[in-house]
């Protein structure tokens, strides 16, 4: 029997994934339903009515077929995971299956024997989003009275019990000056902070989402190394740094997204196309989207590889996607962001 | 390595065929808590596979020499050393 270091196997099944187009990581959208009503949220309203979304044993099949073709990593999130009532069946199916997995929650909804299991199951990070410290910021944000104790009740469950957390803000007009809060409340916790502030568009490419935009860079003078953090430890996650594609987190290539219907799909924020899996099969799905991607080239409307910002960028092509609907397009709310960024990191 | 004696597995721990390698891992660790990846080779991950808490060491022995173009004493010496790794990292029980 052969032993190795983990970090030495990560990386192997990470370089081989990528040269043989395995997909070994997938985030795994549960369903579009969610017991809060975050106003600058990326699912839209319709897609929560939605009928059909997968019953258990389907989620079980795709899991089965999932572990089958190589896949290792598996993102759970939503919409909100936790609504669902077998929620906990499908981590321990999860778990059971050998998958190594991340949970992405509003947290408000895990209670204390969830947490107990939680704590046996052992998932690699249960990522939980911090809207704001404040309760008025909070449930401004979430739209529901008494979420803010709930979340923060969930998060002392989980980490009396040792699960691993991360947490992660938005930057939203409502919570512009909690940042650094929040960002003190994880490190108290020794638990790992992510920000974005630069707001997607909804899946059916409302740009509503911008209106609630905070300003973190013009308002918050002392926080501005993390917001440079906040890119780099986004460029940690993803290993696949492949800088000949366009796509550089991997999608296409090791990496993909399925939806609450059972539809494997680029990365969450490219709702097309999109391919059946029940009605086919992973593997056939798989295939059509790794050919789909790396048809997908730079075109003329594409200026990364010349651009001075591209250092400070967070561009990438489902933004471009969302934007409107090329994936090569340089989205200007991007582009914004990217100045601010160069002249704040010129400054420090 | 004694022929009559009858393992089982531990149920925390899962065979995964990634890359075409049968690599054996604890689940209920995160990949935080996982020191080590174990990678088996044809004939132990087929010993895996039998090892079900009824057959006996020499009934699987037995079925790896149908399965597998080897010897008795390769086998038995294969058998030994895995089967000691397995019982190291509490694989086995
Ligand atoms: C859609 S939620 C799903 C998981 C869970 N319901 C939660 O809120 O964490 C995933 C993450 O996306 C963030 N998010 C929501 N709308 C967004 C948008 N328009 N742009 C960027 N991030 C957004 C949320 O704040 C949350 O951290
Ligand atoms: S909790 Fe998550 S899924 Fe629910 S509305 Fe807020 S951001 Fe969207
Ligand atoms: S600013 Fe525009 S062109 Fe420059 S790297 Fe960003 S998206 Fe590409």
């Amino acid at each position: 029997m052969k032993t190795q270091p983990y970090n030495n196997f990560w990386q192997q099944i990470h370089d081989t994934a990528r040269k043989k187009g395995t997909l070994l990581r997938v985030m795994l959208e549960l369903t579009y339903n969610c017991n809060f009503k975050c106003k600058h949220c990326y699912v839209p309203q319709s897609y929560r009515k939605k009928k059909g979304e997968l019953k258990t044993e389907e989620v079980f099949s795709i899991l089965d077929q999932l572990k089958q073709i190589g896949c290792f990593y598996l993102g759970f999130t939503g919409g909100e995971p936790f609504v669902r009532k077998d929620i906990m069946d499908i981590l321990r199916y999860a778990k059971r299956c050998g998958f190594e997995i991340i949970i992405y929650t509003n947290g408000s909804l895990i209670d204390e024997k969830m947490a107990d299991e939680l704590a046996l199951l052992r998932p690699n990070k249960v990522d939980i989003t911090i809207p704001a410290m404040s309760k008025d910021a909070f449930e401004k944000i979430s739209g529901v009275s008494g979420s803010r104790d709930k979340v923060f009740n969930s998060i002392e469950f989980l980490h009396k019990r040792k699960v691993n957390l991360g947490f992660k803000s938005c930057v939203l007009k409502e919570n512009e000056t909690e940042i650094k809060e929040i960002q003190d409340f994880a490190a108290s916790l020794g638990a790992p902070h992510r920000l974005d502030d630069l707001l997607s568009p909804r899946l059916d490419g409302s740009e509503e989402p911008y209106k609630y935009r905070g300003e973190m860079i013009k308002s918050r003078e002392q926080d501005r190394p993390s917001v440079l953090d906040c890119r780099l430890s986004e460029r940690d996650e993803s290993p696949e740094l492949i800088t000949d594609n366009l796509f550089k987190c991997g999608v296409g290539v090791s990496q993909a997204a399925i939806t609450p219907f059972g539809e494997l799909k680029m990365c969450l924020m490219i709702d097309y196309p999109k391919y059946n899996i029940l009605e086919g099969c992973l593997r056939n799905c798989w295939q059509r989207l790794k050919e789909l991607t790396s048809d997908i080239k730079p075109d003329e409307k594409y200026q990364c590889n010349k651009c001075e910002l591209e250092p400070y960028c967070k561009w990438c092509p489902a933004k471009a996607w969302l934007y409107n609907k090329t994936f090569t397009f340089c989205e200007p709310e991007g582009r914004g962001k990217a100045e601010q960024v160069r002249q704040l990191s010129n400054n420090i | 390595m004694r022929e009559t004696m009858v393992l089982r597995k531990n149920k925390n721990m899962v065979t995964r065929v990634i890359d075409d390698e049968t690599i054996l891992l604890p689940i209920y660790k995160t990949s935080d808590e996982i020191n080590s990846i174990y990678t088996l080779n044809r004939v132990a991950s087929r010993v895996w596979k039998l090892i079900n808490g009824k057959r006996t060491l020499g009934e699987i022995k037995k079925q790896i020499l149908k399965d597998f173009d080897t010897i008795p004493e390769e086998v038995s010496k294969e058998m030994a050393k895995f089967l000691k790794d397995l019982k190291e990292i509490k694989a086995v029980v």
